[in-house]
């Protein structure tokens, strides 16, 4: 009994932020929005502790069950997520409004996200998913002017309900057919069946699409786009950076260990909404004029490319899925962090024109700016040629030509996009008075630019372990 | 031969640990960033001293690529850099460094953002040599493109292009080229391995795939070089750039494709490439031809340069189309010279473009009163256009008259070419040595004694060519 409950620790320390947040709140009167960041990181540190002790240890195997590799995709999640919580900590203390809500909130979107990780059964996913869909909801109304995102806030409530409804339709008609929630009871659903109905296309088809929904995969990416236009910085970044992550590693678990058999299936979806992402990431990249949209686009885009690579169901796929999500979370930390630095007059500047002549005014910020943009082009011999490489290499493996093709065409469209920053930041002159910098952003830009040369010089350090790991998915 | 001391690393990781430096030093209006400048002044210089040292344990009868290093880089895949060198890759290294150098010297009175060009200046070297020394497909493919991006930096930053358009188009471009051969390599390393260069040039390319290989190397090589129909960005570009370093690193790219051509081609052309080549031959004359033409009757200053720099370049990739293996040292031997006129011309054609923007007139007769300029400019224009002053005249004689033995018509083709852009420096030099007493340019409008020592120092680096190509090489 005791064991169960200590197998628990990273669950119950981020429930028991929750706890002491709102324990704080209520009775401590002098709270700083520094305040719940601080709370946040020593419990955060605590589930992560928990989460390697544990790393293979389940207390309701039968709801979701830990392998090394969803300790892998928690740590990562964790770490981004105490670094980007640092962060936003500055946005906060830059506005001086409490953070208390939204510490709370991307806690609790923590522990959805790391339960979500590990699902065994698919009862999981339909509880976890609305109530993701709700914190996002919740994320966008925070600190913005109720009139300005109604239009948002029910399109975003309306899709949601959307999904949520397919992702339940198709879990409970997976469930009947196959007599059980479990993954590994559907796996073996899948795998005994032979021919498979239309009843169970229409089940992975609603699933799936459902999660892609999540993932913001166009075409159901407008909702993202709209939180980047409408939230505040500390809420873009969240959802840029840690709930695709953890998405991804449920979309891998669904395809290999429950949907295995529908393959041909799932290819052909998967491809379709991949290029479609690639394609309307990079396009409308391009026409964008405000940059946090100019970066959900290339989201959007960098999430097709990574798709391509997912579905060719195999080790060196994912390995490729997995080093390419890593070094673009790493690049689009850096970009994010980058955000935090451009100020004028207190407002945190969102429109390109904005940051005209950039590089006049805050040299270092412009320069990290240029090397996170050149490595997300794939560029060389910056790390974004990693994940270039990994993936084009597993689609020449796999003799995918079609494939190679269309993904080195749309290297060249999202690259016109990034030089449009580049020309913004560097060629123009500088037409606003920039507010200062905090040190400890140009210190967060530090660290991650080392971790990029590091990772450049010593790929194996990023690759190799990963690799192991992530061979115990098969 | 194995390098003793990773002294090929060293000089391609030299110019970064400069620019690492550069990035540190104080740059504010009471240094007038005289720090950044002399920071990349003395890692160029220190870089020279290693790629003489290089010289010197080097075998230049060897036709393999010596002093190789090898580095386990990836293991999914399974990639090693290894780089390596030999007596004609180590002339272009440092003919580029000198190139650079020659550059600096016209951009030293500049203060505005001088940090920032050190900085990408000294990334485009540290990328160019490594490109250099490259001796496997992938490192050689990594450097091709990673070149691109101070390249397209210096141009947008310092180029003072007018139309920032272009230089997007630019940059797309050559990234488009650089792309179609990434493909390339990682069919190359699908179908034979990881194959260094010289494994390459000896494999029987599969069937199904050698086509679209050497298309697609072709393709990438060709789009460096001003050749039709890849010309237009190129030229577009390097007429309107008026920062000497900015103009003399962008035509540095087409070398690049050059090189290229001499790495990947094997001495025997492979089928595929022998059906086709010749196209190239036919495109590549006319579009010298044309290009001359257009350069003589160009008003221009700086457009003449860029139709002498590209009419050259295009004789040297027909060389290496046409000529024999040995023919190739010479092509080496004539690109270093070639390399040095052309940045040093630049420079002073940059210096002369400034005195008349000055003095809001026409530069006829400009170099009447003054004695160093005109000196240096003459000195240049003659061995430009292949006069006995440098390692061209004998070098290029050398290529022509192959060039001329294996194809006779393409052979006249290019001595018109040759002698269409001669007449159109010479023209030049008449139009700014021409007596003309509305010129208000007198004595003090001379280049700068330290900067006159330079470029008699680089002169006499091109006659001492003339007379010993590797003059300066002393053996153990």
């Amino acid at each position: 009994m005791l064991q169960d409950w200590l197998i628990l620790f990273p669950e119950l320390a981020l429930l028991g932020f929750l706890l002491a947040a709102w324990l704080i709140n209520r009775y401590r009167t002098v709270n700083t929005p520094k305040t719940f960041f601080t709370l946040s990181k020593y419990f955060l540190l605590a589930a992560i502790l928990g989460t390697v002790v544990f790393y293979n240890k389940s207390a309701f195997p039968g709801l979701w069950v830990n392998t090394p590799y969803s300790t892998l995709f928690k740590i990562v999640i964790y770490l981004l997520a105490l670094a980007w919580y640092y962060l936003s900590s500055k946005w906060f203390l830059a506005k001086n409004k409490s953070s208390y809500q939204f510490y709370n909130l991307v806690m609790l979107a923590l522990l959805a996200l790391e339960l979500l990780i590990s699902a065994a059964s698919l009862l999981l996913p339909l509880v976890l998913v609305p109530l993701l869909c709700w914190i996002n909801w919740r994320l966008l109304r925070l600190y913005t002017d109720p009139d300005e995102i109604r239009v948002m806030s029910r399109l975003y409530a309306f899709l949601s309900w959307l999904f949520i409804l397919l992702l339940a339709g198709g879990i409970v008609l997976i469930g009947s057919r196959a007599g059980t929630f479990d993954c590994a009871g559907v796996f073996a659903y899948f795998q005994n069946r032979g021919a498979l109905a239309l009843a169970d296309y229409a089940a992975v088809g609603m699933i799936l699409a459902s999660l892609l929904f999540m993932l913001a995969i166009a075409p159901f990416h407008s909702w993202y786009l709209g939180m980047l236009t409408y939230a505040i910085l500390p809420v873009c970044g969240f959802l840029t950076l840690i709930p695709p992550f953890a998405h991804l590693s449920c979309l891998i678990n669904l395809i290999t260990n429950v949907f295995g058999e529908a393959g041909g299936f799932m290819r052909l979806v998967l491809i379709i909404f991949a290029a479609f992402s690639l394609f309307v990431g990079a396009l409308s990249a391009n026409g964008a004029a405000n940059i946090r949209r100019l970066f959900g686009f290339s989201s959007v885009y960098h999430l097709g490319f990574m798709l391509f690579s997912i579905v060719s169901f195999n080790h060196g796929g994912m390995l490729s899925a997995f080093a390419y999500m890593m070094i673009y979370l790493l690049a689009m930390a850096g970009v994010y962090t980058v955000f935090l630095g451009l100020k004028s007059r207190g407002d945190f500047l969102a429109n390109l024109e904005d940051i005209d002549g950039l590089s006049n005014a805050k040299p270092y910020l412009a320069a990290a700016f240029l090397i996170f943009m050149i490595s997300l082009t794939g560029t060389p011999p910056l790390l974004g040629f990693l994940g270039r490489l990994s993936v084009i290499n597993n689609l020449v493996v796999d003799e995918r030509w079609v494939s190679v093709g269309v993904l080195l065409l749309s290297i060249l469209f999202m690259a016109n996009a990034y030089l449009q920053v580049i020309r913004t930041i560097y060629f123009e002159p500088v037409k606003h008075n920039f507010d200062r910098t905090d040190k400890a952003i140009y210190i967060c830009l530090f660290i991650n630019l080392i971790l990029v040369m590091i990772s450049i010089i010593n790929p194996t350090y990023l690759l190799q372990d990963a690799e192991k790991i992530l061979s115990g998915v098969f | 031969m194995h390098s003793p001391f990773q002294l090929l690393s060293l000089i391609v990781a030299l110019p970064f640990f400069g620019l690492l430096f550069v990035l540190t030093v104080k740059d504010d209006p009471k240094t007038e960033s005289r720090n950044a400048f002399n920071v990349c002044i003395f890692t160029i210089l220190a870089n020279i001293l290693m790629i003489w040292r290089v010289f010197m344990v080097l075998d230049e009868q060897s036709r393999h690529l010596q002093l190789q290093e090898h580095f386990n880089w990836l293991s999914t895949p399974d990639i090693n850099i290894i780089i390596g060198v030999d007596v004609f890759a180590l002339l272009l290294i440092l003919a580029l460094h000198l190139a650079v150098l020659i550059g600096l010297s016209g951009v030293r009175s500049n203060t505005c953002k001088q940090k920032s060009l050190m900085v990408f200046t000294l990334l485009f070297l540290s990328m160019a040599t490594g490109f250099f020394v490259a001796a496997d497909i992938f490192s050689f493919y990594l450097f091709f493109e990673a070149m691109l991006l101070p390249v397209f930096m210096i141009i947008g930053m310092f180029g003072e292009v007018r139309k920032t358009g272009l230089i997007y188009r630019y940059f797309l471009y050559n990234f488009l080229g650089a792309i179609i051969l990434f493909s390339a390599v990682m069919i190359i390393y699908h179908f034979h391995g990881a194959l260094t260069l010289e494994q390459f040039a000896r494999t029987e390319l599969r069937p199904g795939v050698r086509y679209y290989i050497w298309g697609a190397v072709f393709i990438s090589f060709l789009s460096r070089i001003p050749i039709w129909p890849f010309h237009y960005w190129i030229s577009s570009i390097n007429s309107s750039i008026r920062n000497p370093l900015a103009f003399i690193i962008t035509a540095a790219i087409p070398l690049t494709g050059i090189y290229g051509f001499i790495r990947f081609l094997p001495a025997q052309f492979p089928l595929p490439v022998a059906q086709y080549a010749w196209w190239v031959d036919i495109i590549g004359a006319v579009t010298m031809l044309f290009i001359a033409l257009i350069g003589f009757s160009n008003k221009d200053t700086q457009y003449k340069l860029f139709a002498y720099i590209t009419v050259y370049y295009i004789m040297y990739l027909l060389g290496v189309f046409n000529a024999s293996e040995l023919i190739r040292i010479n092509i080496g031997y004539s690109l270093f010279s070639f390399v040095l006129i052309a940045a040093a011309l630049e420079v002073l054609t940059g210096y002369i473009y400034h005195q008349e923007e000055l003095y809001e007139s026409g530069t006829r007769g400009f170099l009447c009163k003054v004695k160093r300029l005109s000196f240096s400019y003459s000195y240049l224009t003659i061995a430009a256009i292949g006069m006995p002053l440098s390692a061209v005249f004998l070098n290029n004689f050398l290529i022509l008259s192959r060039l001329l033995a294996s194809n006779i018509k393409m052979g006249m083709v290019l001595i018109a070419s040759l002698t269409l852009v001669g007449a159109m420096l010479l023209q030049e030099l008449f139009r700014l040595k021409v007596d003309n007493p509305d010129c208000p340019v007198d004595a003090k409008d001379d280049i700068s004694k330290p900067m006159f020592w330079f470029m008699l120092f680089i002169m006499f680096v091109l006659l001492m060519t003339f007379i010993k190509p590797l003059w300066f090489v002393i053996d153990e």
